[in-house]
């Protein structure tokens, strides 16, 4: 009966309740986009170190993630790879040869991390392959091939297809040479990266390290939400290793991620009070704007709490058509620029320079819909208190008689 | 036939009237644009704030704002890069306006041996004093004796020491070059530990009392960089020419921009960031104070019937209600200014504090778990003329709605 | 067709011919300057465009693996001992009384502020076996005749040079310049010698220069004022406990 009133009442008053759904579908279109563009930001940034080197968990042996010895390798690699294959959730496996080397080069030598992959299974768990600025990922048909960084080709001094001659010691001391030709340069973005990493191919390196040393195991998984449950099963699987998800890998990812977190939050709070006021105000005036319609309600004997009811019921059918208006076009936004993406240096300046990363593509978890609607919604009711405390204390013989 | 000023007085005096003929409807309105300019000023303070604080604390645990070092210095990071270090430079540099810390260092690169373990650590000469201004390496000191407390001098991280198996009053070898090739060895006492976050340092640095790290290196006087530490970096610039004005061009002046670009680039798309959440935040305020000045000007859509009625002219009338809503939004503006001002200052000397373990895991990196607010002058100004735009913009409602008036239909309650 | 074969024939003979004959002055010089076991005293001076040094030294050196350098001057390094084994690198510092073996990532640092690294001390390219060998012609070399010979490194050889080019003198098999190309065929440094001395009964430069083309101001040069061939030596000699003891 009192909905019945209260849905009439909405709709008796087009523009009125019209400028509330807006202003409620604008703060939650904000809320929603908001959301996108942190949530977009943050998997963006740890989903770009992920796919550089990091995958989601590594396997190691213990202490070689401080000592980066050769000796330190992964015991019976073949079966341990073969058992994280068959892992549920896990998605690919790239099994590395880790060795701190020298490449040398006619004018420079530098200390460089050699990777020896299999080019598969890296062009599968990482996305080197698909940052080449020069050459290709091990796909040419060259004897001995490298893939090495920009930033390192440049302080080697050398281009593509020149000679790079790789040293490093063996388990046994001695110290081995090989020749390899730069068969791609990569850019990924990340300076100290792209400045000291080197790929060949396994079948390359195995015969000058003499023997099959696997370092580090990269295991990339199907969903970030399925990573502690891998990395438990993984770690209660090989207890003598040390399995380790990228969070342990690079805990400053994981500050920066939990700071975006954080600014989220006081943003939409920001939103939130934004929207109240602005409802408030509205239905304040609404209120006043309809003194008489109350002042007759009252006289006629309805009751004061159900006159604020009714005001209360009418604020929430509001926020709920604004609620879904808000999110409609909130999700819309978010899609578009989801696969179009938000060039950001044309709001930064500097930042053009830094070519693909400076596009931000929003994206919001399913979960984050309800939550923001729900919110939104609470902040419409609530603002709609304080006026209808206003309405419910008036006098009626006052309220008739006061000019509308 | 009165002239245009007495008319503008009329006007003026005739909106200031209406205004106050329904002061609650002007406190709403006002309001509406007072909270829009508080919380955008708020929220732009708390962005700027935080880009502060990132550069601060990047520019104060490592380069500082500027750097002097010998010419390509920088890029090749030898010892034969080094400079001399010129007190009458580094009290004009300490003496320039913004400059908070001038700090000499000396850095090299070194095995440190114990036993049979060697490894090769960077080994840092610096200046306890300054040094402790900037970095506040006696915070780092876990174990052992402070600079400040008149340690010995010779503190190694953590995870060095466990590596090497020594602790405070254990001795260690440092073998490396020093300057122009020269053989540097000594055996050092360990004067305490330090603990870092980041696991590279943490691993790895030894540092010194400079005058120690000088004469182990053969390089009396020497340094390879002098870090200066600014109080804001709004200055950044003019100190850095200033400086550059007054060092010998046989140095170069760097600027952490060019030091850390990819902190840079990680700020830049934060600006960026920032400002698309500002332009959602006018799309929610502009709906908010549009709103309100909507409903105002339905409600008094039967008044504007009878004026029109009783033989005002409509120009006059648009006239009016313009000065109404300019006069409402530069009284909300001010009060939003005026009351953000107090505010924010607050949170700039007070910063919000975070707890958890996000605040420890920040603590740890040696990042205060702050959230400070900026109190740049252009924050308010500008956050100010934004919202009174967006107010301008919502004032043409009413100017809109007078011109299609019908006055008979309006007086009639056409309200809605 | 008969007369196009044996020319090619004649033509394929010849450059075997050639090639071999160039190896085999290239080993011959080579083999000047080394005899199974060595023993010298270097001045080597250290030019950079801000400073310049020298650094006096005794080498005890046992073909190919093992060689030991005394340090004896300046004062302030008097007495480092360096000793090579094979791939590994150990020093004996008297300031300290430790003796501390260089890790792998310390072998790009340079060796006593000069041109050369740890690196280069262990570092085995053969001048005989990772290249091919040819006679480019005749030259002089300071108004020494000279061969000419090109050294183009074999494909799987871990060499970073394009070509070499030595100029190797005709009757005395001295090796007098050796210039170091990068595969663009860009000069990168040139090794020159100069000063021919007799020393134990052999004729040789006795002053070489390392100069690198792209860095003006720089370059390292080597004086051998002592050098004595097949001396007794044992690899007994080259032990830890006896960089301790060696003068």
């Amino acid at each position: 009966m009192l909905a019945a009133i209260a849905w009439k009442n909405v709709w008796r008053s087009k523009r009125r309740s019209g400028i509330m759904i807006a202003a409620i579908a604008a703060g939650l279109w904000g809320g929603v986009f908001a959301v996108g563009m942190f949530t977009g930001m943050y998997d963006a940034m740890v989903a770009a170190a992920i796919d550089r080197n990091l995958t989601h968990v590594q396997v190691h042996a213990p202490g070689f993630r401080e000592e980066r010895l050769i000796g330190l390798a992964i015991p019976n690699p073949d079966s341990v790879v073969a058992a994280i294959r068959s892992n549920r959730g896990v998605e690919t496996v790239s099994p590395r040869t880790v060795i701190e080397a020298i490449a040398a080069s006619p004018t420079s030598t530098q200390g460089v991390s050699l990777f020896g992959v299999d080019p598969g299974s890296e062009r599968a768990a990482t996305s080197v392959s698909r940052r080449m600025v020069a050459g290709s990922f091990f796909e040419g048909g060259e004897r001995t091939p490298v893939v090495i960084g920009r930033k390192l080709a440049e302080k080697l001094g050398v281009k593509l297809r020149a000679k790079l001659v790789l040293s490093f010691q063996r388990p046994d001391g001695t110290i081995v040479y090989g020749a390899f030709r730069i068969a791609g340069l990569f850019d990924t973005e990340a300076t100290t990266f792209d400045g000291r990493t080197v790929f060949v191919r396994r079948a390359d390196l195995d015969p000058l390290v003499g023997e099959l040393l696997i370092h580090e195991i990269a295991v990339r998984i199907a969903s970030n939400d399925s990573l502690e449950a891998v990395a438990g099963a993984l770690s209660s699987r090989f207890p003598a290793l040390r399995v380790e998800t990228w969070k342990d890998l690079a805990p400053e990812l994981k500050i920066t991620a939990e700071s975006a977190d954080i600014t989220m939050g006081i943003f939409l709070g920001v939103i939130l009070l934004a929207l109240l006021f602005g409802i408030t105000n509205t239905m304040l005036m609404s209120v006043l704007e309809r003194t008489r319609e109350f002042g007759v309600l009252i006289a006629i004997g309805m009751k004061r709490t159900r006159v604020f009811g009714m005001i209360l019921t009418e604020t929430l059918f509001l926020s709920l058509t604004g609620a879904v208006v808000g999110v409609a076009c909130g999700s819309a936004t978010v899609l578009w620029f989801g696969t179009r993406g938000i060039d950001l240096s044309f709001f930064a300046g500097g930042l053009s320079l830094y070519g693909i990363s400076s596009f931000l593509y929003p994206v919001v978890h399913p979960v984050m819909y309800p939550t923001v609607a729900i919110m939104v919604v609470v902040a419409a009711c609530a603002s709609a208190v304080y006026p209808g405390v206003r309405a419910v204390r008036l006098r009626p013989a006052t309220a008739i008689a006061t000019f509308g | 036939m009165p002239n245009g000023r007495t008319v503008l007085a009329m006007f003026v005096r005739l909106a200031w009237r209406n205004l106050w003929r329904n002061k609650k409807r002007t406190l709403i309105a006002g309001g509406s644009v007072f909270f829009a300019v508080f919380l955008a000023v708020a929220m732009y303070s708390m962005q700027t704030g935080q880009h502060d604080f990132m550069i601060e604390s990047a520019v104060g645990m490592t380069t500082g704002h500027l750097q002097i070092h010998g010419k390509e210095y920088w890029e090749k990071r030898s010892l034969d890069q080094s400079m001399v270090l010129d007190t009458a430079l580094l009290r004009r540099v300490a003496s320039l306006p913004h400059v908070a810390a001038a700090v000499p260092r000396l850095e090299t690169v070194a095995l440190i041996s114990r036993g049979t373990v060697t490894k090769v650590c960077p080994v840092i000469g610096i200046d306890p004093p300054s040094e402790n201004a900037m970095t506040g390496i006696d915070r780092r000191v876990v174990r052992g004796v402070r600079y400040s407390a008149g340690g010995e001098g010779t503190l190694v991280a953590e995870g060095l020491a466990r590596t090497l198996g020594v602790d405070v009053g254990d001795s260690i070898v440092i073998y490396g070059q020093g300057y122009q090739g020269v053989t540097a060895a000594q055996v050092i006492r360990i004067g305490g530990i330090l603990h870092f976050a980041i696991p590279d340092l943490n691993n790895s640095l030894v540092s010194l009392r400079l005058p120690d790290a000088q004469d182990l290196l053969s390089a009396p006087g020497r340094i390879t960089a002098l870090a200066i530490l600014l109080d804001s970096d709004g200055a950044l610039d003019e100190t850095a020419d200033a400086i550059r004005a007054m060092a010998d061009s046989e140095l170069e002046v760097m600027t952490w921009r060019e030091m850390m670009p990819e902190l840079l680039q990680a700020i830049a798309a934060d600006n960026g960031a920032t400002v698309i959440m500002l332009l959602i935040l006018y799309v929610v305020i502009g709906f908010g104070v549009f709103g309100t000045v909507m409903m105002m000007t339905a409600e008094r859509t039967r008044e504007f019937g009878v004026s029109i009625a009783l033989g005002m002219k409509r120009r006059h009338m648009m006239a009016v209600t313009v000065i109404e809503s300019m006069i409402i939004g530069m009284l909300g503006a001010c009060a939003g200014i005026i009351t953000s001002v107090p505010v924010t200052f607050y949170f700039h000397r007070f910063p919000i504090r975070l707890g958890g373990d996000y605040a420890k895991a920040m603590l740890a990196y040696g990042l205060e778990p702050i959230i400070p607010f900026s109190v740049e002058p252009m924050i308010f100004i500008g956050q100010g003329l934004v919202v009174l735009a967006i107010g301008a913009i919502s004032a043409l409602y009413p100017v809109l709605v007078l011109r299609r008036l019908e006055p008979v239909g309006a007086m009639r309650g056409a309200r809605r | 067709m008969r007369c196009t074969l044996s020319l090619f024939l004649l033509a394929t003979f010849c450059s075997v011919l050639h090639a071999q004959s160039a190896r085999e002055i290239v080993r011959r010089a080579n083999d000047l300057m080394r005899g199974s076991s060595t023993y010298a005293e270097i001045a080597m001076t250290i030019t950079k465009p801000e400073w310049s040094r020298t650094v006096g030294m005794k080498v005890w050196a046992l073909e190919p693996d093992y060689a030991l350098v005394y340090v004896t001057a300046p004062a302030r390094d008097k007495g480092t001992v360096t000793l090579k084994r094979k791939s590994e690198v150990w020093n004996w510092l008297p300031s300290v009384q430790r003796v501390i073996k260089i890790p792998p990532s310390m072998m790009l640092q340079s060796w006593m502020g000069s041109d050369f690294t740890n690196d280069d001390l262990v570092r085995q390219s053969s001048i005989l076996d990772d290249y091919t060998h040819g006679i480019d012609g005749v030259d002089t070399v300071e108004g020494h005749p000279c061969w000419r010979i090109v050294l183009t490194p074999k494909p799987e050889a871990g060499v970073v040079w394009g070509k070499l080019v030595l100029w190797v003198s005709r009757p005395g098999y001295l090796e007098l310049r050796t210039d170091f190309y990068d595969e663009d065929g860009t000069l990168v440094k040139s090794f020159i010698g100069s000063n021919i001395t007799t020393f134990d009964g052999r004729t040789l430069p006795s002053r070489f220069e390392m100069i690198p083309v792209n860095e003006p101001g720089k370059k390292t040069v080597l004086e051998y004022h002592r050098l004595s061939f097949n001396v007794s030596l044992y690899q007994s000699f080259f032990s830890e406990q006896n960089m301790k003891r060696v003068r």
